[in-house]
């Protein structure tokens, strides 16, 4: 499977002015706004576990966004993609991990 | 793609091309794809810079770590304690530092065009943005105060501040390099050729962004 290239081609269709990053922008704060819904629905008596999941993915997402649209990872030397991918996993994995201990202690 | 959207790329760090010196080869980095329309495989910024950077992600991995832990033996404190935390202000400096974040990207593409004036504007802007951080920050420890949030309102609160005062220190030093590009950017410093001091400057302000979505995602989107 090819990868796609970097840096991403600027959009076309209705929008072509608007540059990836400005995409990113307005995806990074629409997520945001969905994180908050996503805790809102579990006070109003949703899954717990499953509204972390949900933050964590959500989380995991903004982070891909982020990574790509404005640090430029991929034009980095390999071992600072690696780690910084790493450190971009971190928070949602513990809150997986986390959230799957208040579901089932012990 | 149009050509002017194509990095240029930047000399070799530390090595002086002298007349009778072979060309380097580019430092770091490739494209992701062969038949990419990318610029040269050029990290963008100070390599430095990605060193220090992968230090504050370590920094904040460990913080993580506490997080995790005090979460693990106090499950209760932080399910209660996230909904006592002022969600508006959580959401507020979101927009603050992706905002911020974006006019640094909008800053370096103009500045790889040539176009100084405008990457002065747009160093302002990120700038301007960026310092409505501490006085949002000012109001929620207000907030905070008002209602009972102290340093003595449990381990949630603890880790709370333990975290986010950390970022904003960090997201101080930030502004401050912010200050000091766009100071130096008036006074001609910086070309198209060599602008790895503002690239290093945004990939610094983007890393902080990042931790700053790790710390909402862990605190303020259970709210």
């Amino acid at each position: 499977m090819s990868r796609r290239p970097y840096p991403y081609p600027q959009a076309r269709g209705l929008w072509p002015r608007l540059q990836p990053a400005t995409w990113a922008w307005a995806a990074l704060l629409l997520l945001t706004l969905a994180s908050v819904a996503a805790a809102g629905h579990a006070q109003q008596g949703g899954s717990r576990l499953g509204m972390t999941l949900a933050v964590a993915a959500l989380a995991l997402t903004k982070a891909w966004l982020l990574l790509h649209h404005y640090l430029e990872l991929p034009r980095a030397a390999r071992v600072f993609r690696g780690l910084v991918g790493l450190f971009a996993a971190l928070a949602p994995l513990l809150l997986v991990a986390s959230a799957l201990h208040e579901a089932w202690p012990g | 793609m149009t050509p002017a959207a194509v990095d240029l790329p930047v000399p070799p760090l530390g090595r002086a091309e002298g007349p009778g010196e072979p060309q380097a080869e580019p430092r770091v980095g490739r494209p992701l794809d062969e038949t990419a329309v990318a610029g040269p495989a050029i990290s963008p910024g100070h390599p430095a810079m990605w060193v220090g950077i992968c230090l504050e992600f370590l920094e904040f991995a460990v913080f993580f770590a506490v997080y995790a832990t005090a979460r693990w033996f106090h499950p209760q404190a932080f399910q209660q304690g996230a909904s006592r935390l002022w969600t508006t202000g959580g959401v507020a400096v979101t927009l603050v530092m992706i905002s911020s974040g974006w006019a640094l990207t909008a800053m370096l593409r103009a500045m790889r065009q040539g176009r100084r004036d405008a990457a002065q504007r747009w160093l302002a802007m990120a700038l301007a943005v960026g310092l409505a951080y501490p006085v949002v920050k000012l109001l929620e420890w207000q907030w905070n105060s008002a209602h009972g949030l102290t340093a003595q309102a449990g381990i949630f609160v603890v880790v709370y501040y333990y975290l986010t005062i950390n970022h904003f220190v960090h997201a101080c030093w930030g502004l401050l390099g912010m200050a000091w590009g766009l100071w130096r950017l008036q006074r001609g410093a910086y070309s198209v050729a060599d602008h790895r001091g503002l690239a290093s400057l945004a990939i610094y302000w983007h890393a902080t962004d990042l931790v700053w979505l790790m710390i909402f995602s862990l605190f303020y989107a259970f709210a």
